[in-house]
């Protein structure tokens, strides 16, 4: 467990990136387990094997190439395309075939029923070729016993609050 | 080694678009720029265009660079983020022509390309095999010798996560400068 704890910050410790108290732990941890003394040598020598690496330099003319590419105007961010407008008739006669489309679908169904298609179905409990008009005035059909309570309840604050005005 | 830094009245002149005040800093920077970008990448060509793009998006971005800030730690991120976007780029290329297994392609070329550049090709091959991310911490800590805190500023991630990326990084780094021993006993 104690391994574990000290790997996870044994290279910490060699940048001396811990905590006192944590810095104090593993080191008395490595002075006596050697597994974790000879882990953090070769962490040691990983980190000095990079901090000898060659250092590098842009070559001479890289200054000029960089000045120059200052000098010009920065290229315009990558936009999408703008779309397209459509002219205003092509909007209005789209406008004007969906009206044409649903009086067509109206006359069709509320008129007639052409061969071929189905006649629309009657609800439950209610005669049939009556209007809409009709349909709302009339009773629900066969509510469920909570929505018949929520009715009722609806029903009795509405009368109070009649009651009070 | 600390973040080096530089005159508030020079930025502002630059900020103002005196190409003249950038001159002295890129004196200051290009050879930590380009070290950072050259074990980023791997090689000498990719890193001289990193370097330009690095430098070039620090003049344009000067503007909206904020003074709480040090100025050599927002310009190690630009370095650090047109080196991973390089990086990126280059495996989204290389899985459209390949497919999967991508990444192992491209972590492979890198290692051959820095095996193929002179001294010290052994510590550019064992980088090239580190995830990116954890290559750009062990870069600024023991190349540039930025602290925890300030590799986290460069890097724009809490220090907690620099401590854990240079501690996997260190691991992996010894495990593949151990193999490289080993292949070249």
């Amino acid at each position: 467990m104690m391994h574990l704890w000290v790997r996870r910050r044994l290279s910490a410790s060699l940048d001396g990136e811990l905590p006192a108290r944590a810095m104090l732990a593993v080191e008395r941890h490595v002075a006596r387990c050697p597994r974790c003394a000879g882990r953090r040598e070769s962490l040691r020598r990983a980190r000095a094997a990079v901090q000898a690496a060659a250092r590098s330099a842009p070559p001479p003319e890289a200054w000029v190439r960089l000045r120059d590419r200052m000098v010009a105007p920065a290229p315009p961010a990558t936009r999408p395309a703008p779309r397209r407008r459509r002219p205003a008739w092509t909007l209005a006669g789209a406008a004007a075939g969906a009206l044409a489309a649903l009086g067509v679908s109206l006359y069709l169904g509320l008129g007639r029923s052409p061969s071929g298609l189905r006649p629309p179905v009657a609800p439950r409990n209610v005669p049939s070729f009556v209007t809409t008009a009709e349909l709302v005035d009339q009773e629900p059909v066969s509510l469920s016993p909570s929505i018949e309570l929520l009715l009722v309840a609806r029903e009795d604050g509405e009368t109070s609050a009649g009651e009070e005005r | 080694m600390a973040v080096k830094d530089v005159p508030r009245e020079r930025l502002v002149r630059c900020i103002e678009g005196d190409q003249d005040a950038f001159a002295p800093i890129y004196e200051q920077f290009k050879g930590t720029m380009h070290t950072l970008a050259y074990h980023m990448l791997g090689n000498r060509a990719d890193a001289d265009e990193a370097t330009q793009e690095a430098f070039l998006a620090a003049w344009r971005g000067l503007g909206a660079f904020r003074f709480e800030s040090g100025f050599g730690t927002w310009l190690y991120r630009m370095g650090v983020n047109v080196c991973l976007e390089r990086l990126q780029r280059e495996a989204r290329r290389r899985a459209l022509r390949n497919g999967h297994g991508a990444g192992l392609a491209r972590a492979a070329e890198a290692a051959a390309r820095a095996e193929a550049e002179g001294p010290g090709a052994d510590v550019r091959a064992a980088l090239a095999t580190l995830d990116p991310a954890y290559r750009a911490c062990i870069i600024l800590r023991d190349l540039e010798g930025l602290s925890y805190q300030e590799v986290a500023e460069a890097l724009g991630v809490p220090v907690g996560t620099v401590r854990s990326r240079i501690a996997r990084g260190r691991e992996a780094l010894r495990a593949a400068l151990r193999d490289w021993e080993g292949a070249g006993a």
